[in-house]
């Protein structure tokens, strides 16, 4: 499934994954293939994916995430910022 | 006749300025590519929320009336308006700011049925010296319903985010409090490098727009609810419209800036081809004068 992270100032990931981790405002929950359509607030945290090219993280913000049940995920974020060694202070994008 | 010599300082001074209108072009046409860049960057995410958005009011207004009663989507009667007026730090950009002020003034002074009370919320320095000017002290005259309770400093490429998330949280706020019943922002729109059009637009209470005709999406499921995901949506959707609005201004500012600054080039040469001429209409009088007084003496000597 086709994962996007979406910025006011850029596109962050365009990335085929096969599953994706998401601090949701309810708590963090996980998204696998075939999720039914969902579409969340989220609170600032670590978004984290897995897949066949490689997987990642990325501290975001405030936003929400909309699973569409097309086998695609849109994640609409203040901010989303490579997360690096823990607490290292990040320039903003 | 002004003299050779002041009519070639003239000529050097023009040339100077020229100089200065021609740099001040380039640097406004390299920056106005850089926030076109900035607009065409923010254009996605921009898209998909205000889609979301509209999917979302549509539903909760279909679904219940409770809907009605969710704050940012209430209509209230009016009595206080905030007007977010988007200038620039900086002049020599033609008309830009004083488009924008004398089309507020004048909104300020028609719409005064519909908004009794004015609160300005201005950005940039143009802007803040413009409206001390109109509602100082003393100064009664039409707008004396208006005033103005926030100044910020006008925005960059890169504090437009700031700027904007500064602006909209401020907004929002206010509105739920009950100090303000209407959000509006004026600005300068960017239609292309000459064309820049100044908008008034109302950002609260919510316009809820009209699911789009045949584009019904999936019934999803909504965490924590449609009411809380709203409450979550609408402060980012206020907050990336300020963004756009910023950007939009930016980039209308440069396009002002390199017109403007096109034409004071323009006519800084054409100054600068009559000024020529004159010194050359000088010069060859000067010459004519100097060979008559010549031939005028060499006959007087012949007797």
């Amino acid at each position: 499934m086709m994962l996007e992270v979406l910025t006011p100032q850029r596109t962050a990931v365009t990335a085929e994954v096969d599953e994706v981790t998401v601090p949701g405002l309810a708590g963090e929950f996980g998204v696998l293939p075939g999720h039914t359509p969902f579409l969340t607030a989220l609170k600032p945290g670590t978004l984290s994916w897995r897949g066949k090219s490689g997987s990642g993280s990325l501290q975001i913000g405030n936003g929400y995430c909309e699973v569409d049940g097309k086998d695609r995920i849109i994640v609409l974020t203040q901010s989303a910022d490579k997360a690096s060694a823990e607490a290292t202070p990040q320039k903003s994008a | 006749m002004p003299s050779l010599k002041a009519i070639r300082n003239r000529i050097v001074s023009v040339k100077n300025t020229q100089k200065i209108t021609k740099a001040m072009k380039l640097v406004a046409a390299a920056r106005l590519r850089r926030a076109q860049d900035a607009i065409v960057a923010a254009r996605p995410y921009a898209k998909r929320l205000n889609e979301v958005l509209a999917d979302v009011t549509a539903r909760l207004q279909l679904e219940s009336d409770d809907s009605a009663s969710h704050p940012l989507l209430v209509r209230r009667p009016i009595g206080v308006a905030r007007i977010i007026v988007v200038n620039s730090d900086r002049g020599l950009a033609g008309g830009f700011n004083s488009n924008l002020s004398r089309r507020v003034e004048r909104f300020i002074v028609d719409e005064k049925a519909s908004y009794p009370r004015v609160e300005l919320a201005v950005v940039g320095r143009k802007g803040r010296e413009h409206w001390k000017r109109r509602l100082g002290s003393g100064s009664a005259g039409p707008w004396s319903h208006a005033q103005v309770v926030a100044e910020y400093a006008g925005a960059a490429g890169d504090t437009a985010m700031e700027r904007a998330r500064e602006l909209a949280k401020q907004a929002t706020e206010d509105y739920l409090d009950g100090k303000i019943d209407a959000v509006l922002v004026a600005y300068n729109e960017f239609k292309s490098a000459i064309a820049q059009v100044v908008q008034v637009q109302t950002l609260l209470p919510l316009e809820p727009a009209p699911l789009p005709e045949g584009a019904t999406r999936f019934d999803f499921e909504y965490e924590p609810s449609k009411g809380d995901v709203l409450s979550t949506l609408v402060p980012l959707y206020i907050e990336i419209e300020l963004y756009r609005v910023m950007l939009e201004s930016i980039a209308s500012e440069f396009g002002a800036r390199m017109s403007a600054m096109d034409n004071a080039t323009k006519n800084a040469k054409e100054m600068i081809g009559s000024l020529t001429l004159q010194f050359n209409r000088a010069r060859q009088a000067a010459i004519t004068k100097e060979l008559m007084e010549i031939v005028g003496g060499a006959e007087a000597l012949k007797g």
